[in-house]
């Protein structure tokens, strides 16, 4: 409901914070618990209106203000009730840069690759797959299970060339303890690096637990290198890389 | 409301992931499927109910070059008349008296009920248990417009069938890639690691959160047996090869291995054909509007004979756009404020309700539906009757004339 009137009390009256799963009632619209005829200053109002509940929680401004239309109906009534800081993530959008699929090069990047000659990069199937590509520049992309799929698929190839030919540069700290049988001290070795590389911050206990754990998890897959590549290919697949 | 929309995300994921309940629990042997066909910009009767337009020769239409298919229906005999008699035979007209003649208000209506998307409530009242319940080719429904998740069911774009070729066939999709399996391990704890973002990014990522569960579910699912594409692209004259679904083909083509992989609903959107979008302003004398049918009818034909012939399913196909056109005279090919919507399915019976008059004077030039014509609510009632649906929302089927005991 009120994203605008969240937006207002956050650029006007500032010190707003927005908590997810909370959903207080806040104040009156205006101070004195009545809305204002439009145009005039809250406090001089003749109609009155319930407390609107919103997801925005205001620190220390005093509140803001809401509108009445024409028929009397609360213009802010049906905005959507986001708050400040929900929703500010979007998905990556893949484009075709001189022949390249923008999203998949930089993926390269993310876990330290070697691969930049994949022909993959050019393959127009994997670049559709990855998302439908919006008619308008901005409209946003959509990730949905192709794309995901798609991502991981070559994030798991692209892991295995580098496992086997790491650049020198990664290999201490990082790719060297893909040569040995995961254990739970080269997981947390290597998840914390990959996860850092891939999404630009450190991984919190938890997020690095989780990978740890899938190391340590995929035992039906013979080939030791090969279970490096799925832990690999899952950091890279997971909103914290396919979203910015 | 967030957290309405948070709980509705689980459940989606809570359905995705949950127990698979095969269709057919409550009786049914046929799996449904219903495909909607939407020509964006308008669907002309003279394909669906020509013989309105023949006294007054609207849109270039007269006793010869219409075909009476019996039981009212009266089709452009060059086009939809040229059709095998298996699939007219299983053609039907119906009238939607939704009363828009405006575009946007016209895909409003045909795409949603209410604030609710009208295919994800229609795959969840078929009640399917596949990976991807509803599925869209091309440009979304309604122009690329949000269709919210529904009762856990979500709306899924093929961009491109070579991953739909992987997750809806057998096997791994190659000996050197990741395992189905273990994939579905690895991404479930990539959901897992990206959990906070997606707690904080309820709406913005609901399509990967929705689509990671979606691509769990179809790599634990079990392999399809019925689903060949080498085969099906052979069958509508694709190279095996070409997997982009980009051309009205592809999509036909990749609706059918959907179906096969027990789709719900699919949802094709025809944007363009021949470089024309069917909003056929300036062509009172129908020549574009037939010249852009017949660029299709190749295609739609083969997928009709082969979807009415599967033993093993129900396939319900809907032909249908923003409105029908009236005028017909020099330049004036304007919008209608209803449709006659061709249906083809295995229960359909050869009818009509979507007959029209033009107007109480030979001069006129309208559209005019019977007036206890229904709208948009008659004709899903009809889809739902049409597929022996598991839930019926839209109520007890209000084009009864039209359906054969199922």
């Amino acid at each position: 409901m009120k994203l605008g009137f969240v937006l207002l009390s956050v650029s006007v009256l500032g010190a707003c914070v927005g908590h997810f799963d909370q959903t207080p009632p806040v104040g009156p619209v205006g101070a004195d618990g009545v809305v204002s005829e439009p145009d005039s200053p809250p406090g001089s109002g003749k109609v009155d209106i319930p407390p609107l509940a919103s997801a925005a929680v205001c620190t220390s401004a005093p509140s803001g203000r809401g509108y009445v239309g024409m028929a009397g109906e609360l213009l802010e009534a049906r905005r959507a009730d986001v708050a400040a800081g929900v929703d500010a993530r979007r998905t990556v959008r893949n484009y075709d840069n001189f022949g390249t699929w923008q999203v998949l090069a930089d993926l390269e990047r993310a876990i330290g690759g070697t691969s930049s000659g994949d022909p993959a990069l050019k393959d127009p199937g994997v670049g559709a797959s990855f998302g439908v590509v919006p008619r308008r520049w901005y409209s946003e992309g959509e990730v949905g299970p192709f794309a995901v799929f798609v991502t991981f698929n070559f994030a798991f190839s692209a892991c295995q060339r580098t496992i086997d030919a790491p650049l020198n540069a990664n290999k201490i700290g990082w790719y060297e303890h893909t040569q040995f049988e995961p254990t739970e001290s080269r997981a947390r070795q290597f998840c914390s690096r990959t996860q850092a590389a891939a999404w630009l911050r450190d991984p919190s206990e938890a997020e690095l637990g989780v990978c740890v754990d899938l190391a340590l998890n995929l035992a039906e897959e013979p080939d030791f290198k090969r279970r490096w590549a799925y832990v690999c290919a899952a950091v890279v697949s997971s909103a914290n890389w396919l979203s910015i | 409301m967030l957290l309405t929309r948070r709980n509705t995300l689980m459940a989606a994921a809570a359905s995705l992931l949950g127990p698979k309940v095969s269709w057919g629990d409550g009786g049914a042997s046929e799996k449904p499927a219903v495909v909607l066909i939407y020509l964006d910009g308008g669907y002309n009767a003279v394909f669906s109910a020509a013989d309105a337009y023949v006294p007054q020769n609207l849109f270039s239409c007269t006793a010869s070059n219409v075909r009476d298919l019996g039981n009212g229906v009266v089709v452009d005999a060059a086009t939809l008349g040229s059709l095998p008699a298996s699939v007219l035979e299983k053609m039907c007209t119906v009238g939607v008296a939704h009363g828009a003649s405006g575009h946007d208000f016209a895909l409003r209506y045909a795409w949603y009920d209410g604030v609710n998307s009208f295919p994800l409530m229609l795959a969840d009242a078929l009640g399917g248990s596949a990976p991807f319940r509803c599925v869209h080719f091309g440009e979304g429904p309604a122009r690329g417009a949000a269709h919210r998740a529904y009762n856990g069911v979500v709306m899924t774009a093929v961009p491109d069938l070579s991953a739909a070729i992987t997750l809806t066939g057998p096997g791994a999709p190659d000996s050197t890639g990741p395992q189905r399996a273990l994939m579905a391990r690895s991404l479930k704890a990539s959901l897992a690691m990206g959990a906070d973002r997606f707690k904080a990014n309820p709406n913005s990522l609901s399509k990967p959160w929705e689509g990671t569960h979606s691509l769990i579910g179809a790599l634990e699912a079990e392999a399809k047996t019925g689903v060949d594409w080498p085969e099906i692209s052979a069958a509508y004259g694709i190279p095996v090869t070409e997997t982009s679904a980009s051309t009205f083909k592809s999509h036909l083509a990749g609706a059918e291995m959907m179906i096969r992989g027990g789709s719900d609903v699919i949802c094709i959107t025809s944007s363009r054909v021949l470089g024309e979008n069917w909003d056929t302003h300036g062509e009172g004398g129908g020549v574009l509007d037939r010249a852009m049918m017949s660029d299709i009818l190749p295609s739609l034909s083969v997928f009709l004979q082969r979807t009415l012939a599967m033993t093993n399913r129900n396939v319900v196909t809907v032909l249908s756009g923003d409105f029908a056109r009236i005028g017909g005279k020099g330049t004036a090919s304007e919008h209608a404020n209803g449709i006659s919507a061709s249906v083809f399915g295995k229960y359909i019976k050869l009818g009509t309700t979507g007959r029209f008059s033009t107007g109480a004077k030979s001069s006129d030039m309208f559209y005019k539906l019977p007036p206890m014509t229904p709208g948009y609510r008659g004709f899903r009632s009809l889809l739902t009757a049409a597929t022996n649906a598991k839930k019926h929302p839209w109520g007890p089927n209000q084009h009864a004339a039209l359906l054969s005991t199922i």
